[in-house]
């Protein structure tokens, strides 16, 4: 049985109510929705809290995926979604101006040397606005105007936002290396 | 795009961590799920005990003779006699409801213009063949009980609304016949 079909019997199974196909499902994605939720929401417990209901509305809405080749992507959407509608509980995103964030000349590459873990705890610690934007943008491959529709911001406070996070990043990274 | 910037798009794999969430994490949406499943389930069961109350209370006044061989037979039956009961009273329901229909006078016009409603009726015919085919090879579960149901219901309410479609075509005939105005 090849991965298209094992994922479409998954599917199928999990859609009927099939426990174990839903285990299955929610084990192959855990681990990566789970980073999505923190980095949506800062916080490790409420992010756990958050993909709990949004692997519930998963479940409960599988038998409307008529892909399910496209299963990955449509449950980053209800995990995504199910993020946004607690944010907004909480608080409203602000429109920020758009600014030139000057280039600083980086005729080296300055970073070699530093790992990913400590890149990670970086963009952990970055403002909400701008490591949601980040991470949507530069890890999720999400385009500017679906982050905007998304965060229900101006397009142009998604691009300040991504590169404030950028600048923030590479300003902390540099005081590591030091 | 800067160096950094690159470096980070070439390497966004790294930044995709994986965290292991607390394992008692899913036996509470598993829990959850359970709880919708059996509300929904709770709401069928009810939902099939105000039918067979209807149906049975209509069968008072109809003298239909039961034989448990037949009921058995029934593929709601291989969930438990008792729905086996629900659906002997589905299928009289709709044998009284398709004769009610073969009754009314229809022309070749309305025929015709209802044709979709006995196309639709065909289609739900064929679908409970296939679902007690799958009775007879895999037993009957919840989803299999929540299928039959809803096929029966379906073909009830179809032929509900082909006696009221005919009603209102065979009216409008009548009223074209005798010149009255139709607004």
């Amino acid at each position: 049985m090849n991965s298209q079909t094992q994922i479409a019997t998954f599917v199928s199974q999990a859609a009927k109510g099939n426990r174990i196909a839903q285990q299955e499902i929610y084990r192959q994605h855990c681990g990566a929705m789970l980073s999505l939720c923190v980095r949506m929401m800062g916080d490790r417990y409420i992010a756990e809290d958050v993909m709990q209901d949004g692997f519930i509305k998963v479940f409960m809405r599988l038998p409307q995926l008529k892909e399910p080749k496209k299963l990955s992507g449509w449950i980053k959407r209800i995990i995504l979604n199910e993020c946004m509608d607690q944010l907004k509980k909480v608080r409203h995103f602000e429109e920020v101006e758009e600014h030139d964030f000057e280039d600083e000349g980086e005729g080296e590459n300055w970073f070699e040397g530093i790992s990913f873990d400590q890149i990670n705890d970086e963009i952990d610690r970055l403002s909400d606005g701008s490591r949601q934007v980040f991470t949507l943008y530069l890890i999720e491959d999400m385009k500017h105007r679906e982050i905007a529709e998304l965060l229900g911001v101006s397009v142009s406070t998604v691009k300040s936002q991504y590169q404030r996070a950028l600048k923030q990043l590479r300003t902390r990274l540099k005081a590591i290396m030091i | 795009m800067n160096n950094f910037e690159k470096y980070l798009k070439e390497n966004k794999n790294e930044l995709k961590r994986e965290l292991e969430p607390r394992r008692e994490l899913w036996d509470k949406i598993d829990q959850k799920l359970e709880n919708k499943r059996n509300a929904k389930f709770k709401w069928i069961q009810l939902s099939a005990a105000v039918v067979a109350l209807l149906l049975a209370a209509t069968a008072l006044f109809r003298t239909v003779e039961r034989d448990p061989k037949v009921i058995l037979e029934l593929p709601l039956a291989k969930y438990s006699t008792e729905y086996g009961l629900v659906e002997q009273e589905y299928q009289e329901s709709i044998r009284y409801s398709t004769q009610l229909v073969a009754n009314m006078k229809t022309s070749v016009e309305v025929k015709k213009q209802t044709a979709s409603y006995l196309n639709g009726l065909e289609a739900l015919e064929m679908a409970y063949e296939g679902y007690k085919k799958i009775v007879v090879e895999e037993g009957c579960d919840d989803i299999m009980m929540e299928l039959i149901i809803d096929n029966y219901q379906r073909r009830l309410e179809l032929l509900e609304n082909l006696q009221g479609e005919i009603k209102k075509l065979n009216n409008h005939e009548k009223m074209e016949s005798t010149g009255e105005i139709i607004i």
